[in-house]
């Protein structure tokens, strides 16, 4: 049931499988490779919202349910290999499959549980405690990530990442 | 011993270049909006005949195409011949479709079309970034009768 509605995808550094302006049609399995899931502000500065990894899942749920189009992009940082789901398609598997509306329920909480604690973070920790955070929930991927990434996910300059960085090689 | 593996990586390259033009004539036969962005930088810059400023991301070619399958909903292009050094790409496609719908003010005549256009292709980190699009619109129009046969 599952597999007939899934379509394989095969993605090359740099290229994306959202970009603003259009509407969010697929919720994406990361079988290989990484995403990052971004905005740009009015600067032109980006704003990694999310990394999406091996076993993970990626969409842009609000355009996604909405049908309006999406402020953000999705963009492949490694050559990657992903499998794709339309909304119909994971409607349908939702009413006919108990059992993977249940595990896929279980999956968005989890997202959402990370958000909530994303969003703690932001309000109530120093940098240096977000980078730390950041290294505890991305323990695989913090390695394979450039520094501009990690640091736009930080909300923070490459260069102050470097430095914090630094200072706990001293520590 | 250098040359032989420079003419390998030359290979290499020549043939990932074929595989995102087959891909990319895959998204300009079928106008498909997932190719568009995977295959488009949103910055990309797109130099049309009879349109001053170029036209902008992957929204902008899919106008592109748009106004193009408007005219001749079956419209298919395939390629030629395709030249790559470095960071640009020339392909040459030959375009064959049926004027069914309006295209530059002439009505549908039902007629078929089958016309070269020279493409310049700049590509950046596997998307392209620009492209300088040179159709044989005098050809078209030909073909569909708006302008006399010489």
């Amino acid at each position: 049931m599952l597999a007939e509605r899934i379509k394989p995808r095969n993605i090359k550094r740099r290229q994306m499988i959202l970009q603003e302006g259009f509407v969010c049609k697929h919720y994406t399995f990361v079988e290989k490779g990484c995403f990052k899931m971004y905005g740009i502000d009015e600067k032109g500065t980006e704003h990694n919202l999310m990394f999406a990894a091996e076993n993970d899942w990626v969409a842009d749920l609000g355009s996604f349910y909405s049908g309006k189009p999406s402020k953000l992009f999705i963009e492949a940082i490694e050559p990657s290999t992903i499998l794709q789901i339309e909304k119909q398609d994971l409607l349908y598997l939702f009413v006919n499959s108990p059992k993977f509306d249940r595990n896929f329920r279980v999956i968005v909480e989890e997202k959402f549980i990370e958000l909530q604690n994303r969003l703690l973070q932001n309000f109530s920790s120093n940098a240096e405690q977000r980078y730390v955070d950041f290294l505890e929930q991305y323990t695989e991927l913090a390695s394979r990530l450039p520094n501009t990434q990690i640091a736009s996910y930080l909300g923070i300059t490459p260069e102050f990442l470097s430095k914090i960085r630094k200072n706990r090689v001293l520590k | 011993m250098i040359n032989q593996s420079i003419l390998q990586t030359k290979k290499i390259e020549m043939e990932a270049t074929k595989q995102f033009f087959n891909q990319f004539v895959q998204f300009i036969n079928t106008a498909d909006e997932d190719l568009a962005q995977q295959l488009i930088s949103p910055a990309a810059s797109f130099h049309v005949p009879f349109q001053a400023d170029p036209l902008q991301g992957p929204k902008g070619y899919l106008t592109i195409i748009g106004m193009m399958r408007n005219g001749f909903p079956d419209i298919q292009w395939s390629i030629e011949e395709m030249i790559a050094e470095n960071d640009k790409v020339a392909v040459r496609f030959t375009m064959k479709g049926t004027h069914k719908g309006t295209f530059f003010n002439v009505p549908a005549t039902g007629k078929q079309i089958a016309v070269s256009a020279m493409n310049f292709y700049r590509l950046s980190e596997n998307q392209i970034i620009e492209e300088v699009g040179q159709p044989d619109l005098l050809g078209l129009l030909t073909q569909i009768g708006a302008v006399p046969a010489m």
